[in-house]
């Protein structure tokens, strides 16, 4: 199946293939693009949000600094500060707060440097918050261990820091005791600030800078994140759910993580880096979405473009598919009709030309346009000859007249068409008009011959008018001698009855015998006569033929003139019909037989054939009546003229029996040597009765 | 006047007998029966005059219209009546034959007892019309 295209010959499947992954292609296109035009959107509200995360943290980050520093002046300022007062002061800068420590230095006798263990809290008290909110202010120290500090110092600077440990280390700075510095990690994010008390002037230790500072502890803030940003975080609405986590870059590059927002705090692609850089100090704000969220995140739009798609595709090959079966149905109904009509055509052409009946296509205008050759074979004429001419121009002046005037009515017409050598040709006629698919009216003519039927009618006829002659004739005898008999007894003396009676049971054997002649003539030509054939000799028959004879020849004072073969012949005959038909041959015999003449009688045996001659020596048989000598009333051709007498039916009754015997019977008649009638039979050679009748029948 | 000589012809011997005893016994006629048309030429050329002549119309060799012809030929029989006597049922040729100049036209078969009457009365009739 073949699509055409201008220039290309494709084939269907090769379109539907290429429509369908054009169409899935598109569609997965748009479909990605569009996720990724989400993911696009989606990661720069991520990013909006996580902007606005930054500010969030960096600003609460620089207010928790500012209020450290506060409380690490408050601090170094007093001399002694004590809970209360501490507590005091700190109190309205608590909400920055999530929990804050103060580290005082142990004396170096302290149990704590062994043990570890003692800081000072000072809760606030003040507050039962249902979000959480703790203020555990604990101040504590423990031992230190290690050498850098763990924690993140927002606000120590790191430089003064260093140079603090220095001059620890290096003695400047005086301490009256060893600061034990321990800072623990807290859960979360620590913020640190060194609480510094001026050195009386004592003059011990110096500072870089003149000045000479105590190192009383530090304040430091812990930072649980979550709990501290929450309200923040959630205030920024479309950010949705986030992961934020907060990590110091301290020395010892240990990450602190918080999560806040739920789900597990997993790297994910879409994180943003925020670097904050805080009271000099990097920080890394890792933002990132929870998977959960991150998954929301694309809707189902992408998927359903996907599926949209390869629907909208499923649809045009199924629409594709179905013109094409639709067009495939088409052709094969095309076909089927167009092959329905050559069949159609084929059997019409075959009706047309092998149909017994003359059949002429005319067009409106009576012209003739197709001749089948029986109308051919009815004109004797060629087709070459009709075309074009005048359908009416084939009939008789009379019968075109009729033709004219009665054409259109259902019956066939009784009309004559012009004969070749003119003699008019008896024809049924008759029109049927049509109509071509375009309207143009068209029309077949159909021409009957009745010459065969009118020839038979007229056979027909002969033969009634023979035959109720034929019987008449023995008729007017019997009646005429019976009637006789009956009324005028008186007038006729006992020979005249006598010899009328005599008239006419001879004639009623007459009217019998040309009965039982019309029987025999149908049966032999329905091939219904049956005989029943054995094998005898055939001498024996004849001279019972020939007795019946004696007196007719007597009268005629005709002798027999015989010539036999020596052998025995002997054929397959039926004797009674064998009998009739040479009684029959001689009846003839002795009827053209000039008086005082003989009969030649010839009985031999010719390569296998019995041949027996009967010859008269009468005037014989006009050659040209020769051929027609062995027809049903060959005698009674119409006219009044009989050559011969008889029931015209007797030699072509002889004939068929003869064949029906396996043999054949015919005439010669040179002129002057009479006539000789001659039937030749096989000679009986051992052949079965049935193979004979067989080969008879 | 009467009708007294018939010649009858007719190659039906038996007819020829039948008729011949039907017209002498029943008619009184004098019949001279003969079997062809040369024989019934020949009968007449001979002499013999009959006041009717009766012709079988099927006949061989020369059938009844051939010999009506012939007949008429003749110089004396130029008058004389003649009937046809065929078996033919419907003859086609009746108009013909009233035109050759058949006077009557006998069937077969025919009534022994009518035959002689139909002969006077034909006879009767061909004398009456000049």
């Amino acid at each position: 199946m073949k699509i055409e295209l201008p220039g290309v010959m494709l084939s269907y499947r090769l379109v539907v293939i290429c429509v369908a992954l054009t169409g899935i292609l598109l569609s997965a296109s748009l479909a990605v693009f569009v996720w990724f035009k989400q993911l696009d959107e989606w990661q720069q509200r991520f990013d909006l949000g996580a902007m606005r995360h930054q500010h969030a943290v960096e600003s609460k980050l620089s207010d928790i600094a500012n209020a450290l520093d506060d409380v690490g002046r408050f601090v170094a300022a007093s001399e002694e500060v004590t809970e209360a007062e501490f507590r005091f002061f700190v109190t309205p800068l608590l909400k920055l707060f999530y929990g804050l420590s103060w580290i005082e230095q142990v004396p170096a006798d302290s149990p704590a440097v062994t043990t570890g263990v003692r800081w000072h809290d000072m809760s606030p008290g003040c507050h039962t918050s249902d979000r959480d909110w703790r203020y555990p202010i604990r101040h504590y120290v423990t031992n230190y261990s290690g050498d850098g500090l763990t924690g993140l110092d927002m606000r120590c600077d790191e430089k003064r820091l260093t140079a603090m440990l220095h001059a620890r280390d290096s003695g400047q700075l005086t301490a009256t005791d060893e600061v034990i510095l321990l800072a623990r990690p807290l859960p979360g994010l620590a913020l640190f600030r060194p609480v510094f008390r001026g050195l009386p002037d004592k003059g011990e230790g110096s500072r870089p800078d003149g000045r000479r500072a105590h190192l009383r502890g530090y304040v430091s803030a812990g930072v649980n994140f979550s709990g501290m940003f929450g309200p923040e975080l959630a205030a920024l609405g479309d950010t949705g759910l986030y992961q934020v986590a907060l990590s110091s870059q301290a020395a010892t590059g240990e990450h602190v993580w918080l999560s806040w927002g739920g789900g597990k705090g997993l790297a994910l692609p879409w994180e943003r880096k925020v670097q904050l850089h805080f009271a000099s100090k990097q920080m890394t704000l890792r933002i990132s979405p929870t998977r959960q969220f991150w998954l929301q995140r694309h809707d189902a739009t992408p998927l359903l473009i996907l599926l949209a798609g390869l629907a909208y595709t499923a649809l045009i090959v199924a629409w594709m598919n179905s013109q094409n079966k639709r067009r495939r149905q088409a052709e094969m109904l095309a076909i089927a009709r167009s092959d329905d009509l050559i069949d159609r055509e084929a059997r019409l052409a075959a009706l047309f030309m092998h149909a017994p009946i003359g059949i002429v296509r005319c067009d409106d205008k009576g012209t003739m346009m197709e001749v089948n050759p029986a109308t051919l074979r009815l004109v004797q004429a060629t087709s070459q000859d009709l075309r074009g001419r005048d359908y009416l121009s084939l009939f008789t002046p009379w019968s075109a007249a009729v033709f004219r005037k009665r054409w259109r009515e259902p019956e066939w017409l009784e009309l004559e068409l012009q004969g070749e050598d003119g003699e008019p040709i008896p024809v049924l006629a008759r029109v049927l008009t049509m109509r071509q698919p375009d309207g143009t009216p068209y029309a077949w003519a159909m021409l009957e011959d009745l010459r065969a039927i009118r020839h038979n009618e007229r056979l027909k006829r002969e033969f009634i008018a023979t035959i109720s002659h034929e019987l008449r004739t023995p008729l007017s005898a019997i009646i005429g001698a019976v009637d006789l008999v009956r009324d005028q007894t008186g007038l006729l003396d006992a020979e005249e009855q006598s010899l009328l009676l005599d008239m006419a049971a001879q004639n009623a054997r007459q009217l019998h015998q040309l009965i039982d002649d019309l029987l025999d003539m149908e049966r032999l030509e329905q091939g219904k006569l049956s005989l029943h054939t054995e094998l005898l000799p055939l001498l024996p028959l004849i001279r019972k033929a020939q007795a019946r004879f004696e007196v007719l020849l007597a009268d005629k004072r005709l002798g027999w003139r015989e010539h036999f073969c020596s052998e025995e012949v002997t054929a397959h005959v039926d004797p009674d019909r064998f009998i009739q038909i040479m009684g029959n041959l001689f009846s003839n015999a002795v009827k053209f037989s000039p008086p005082d003449a003989a009969i030649i009688l010839r009985v031999d045996v010719v390569s296998g054939t019995v041949r027996i001659a009967v010859t008269d020596e009468g005037s014989g048989i006009p050659q040209d009546f020769l051929p027609s000598l062995f027809q049903p009333f060959a005698q009674a051709d119409g006219s009044d003229r009989r050559s011969l007498k008889g029931s015209g039916l007797g030699l072509a009754i002889c004939h068929g029996l003869i064949a029906r015997m396996g043999g054949s019977l015919r005439a010669e008649s040179p002129p002057g040597q009479g006539a000789s009638f001659i039937i030749e039979l096989p000679l009986a050679s051992g052949r079965t009765a049935e193979e004979s009748a067989h080969v008879a029948a | 006047m009467s009708l007294r000589k018939v010649l009858l012809v007719d190659d039906e011997p038996d007819i020829r007998t039948l008729v011949s005893m039907i017209l002498r016994k029943l008619g009184g006629l004098e019949v001279e029966a003969v079997a062809s048309g040369h024989a019934a030429v020949a009968c007449l050329q001979s002499g013999y005059a009959p006041d009717l002549i009766v012709l079988d119309v099927m006949m061989p060799e020369m059938d009844g219209v051939q010999t009506l012809e012939a007949i008429r030929a003749l110089p004396a029989q130029k008058e004389t009546p003649v009937c046809f006597f065929t078996a033919k049922v419907h003859p086609v040729e009746l108009q013909r034959w009233h035109e050759l100049g058949v006077s009557d036209v006998l069937s077969k078969p025919f009534s022994p007892a009518l035959l002689p009457k139909q002969l006077q009365e034909c006879w009767q009739r061909c004398q009456k019309t000049p």
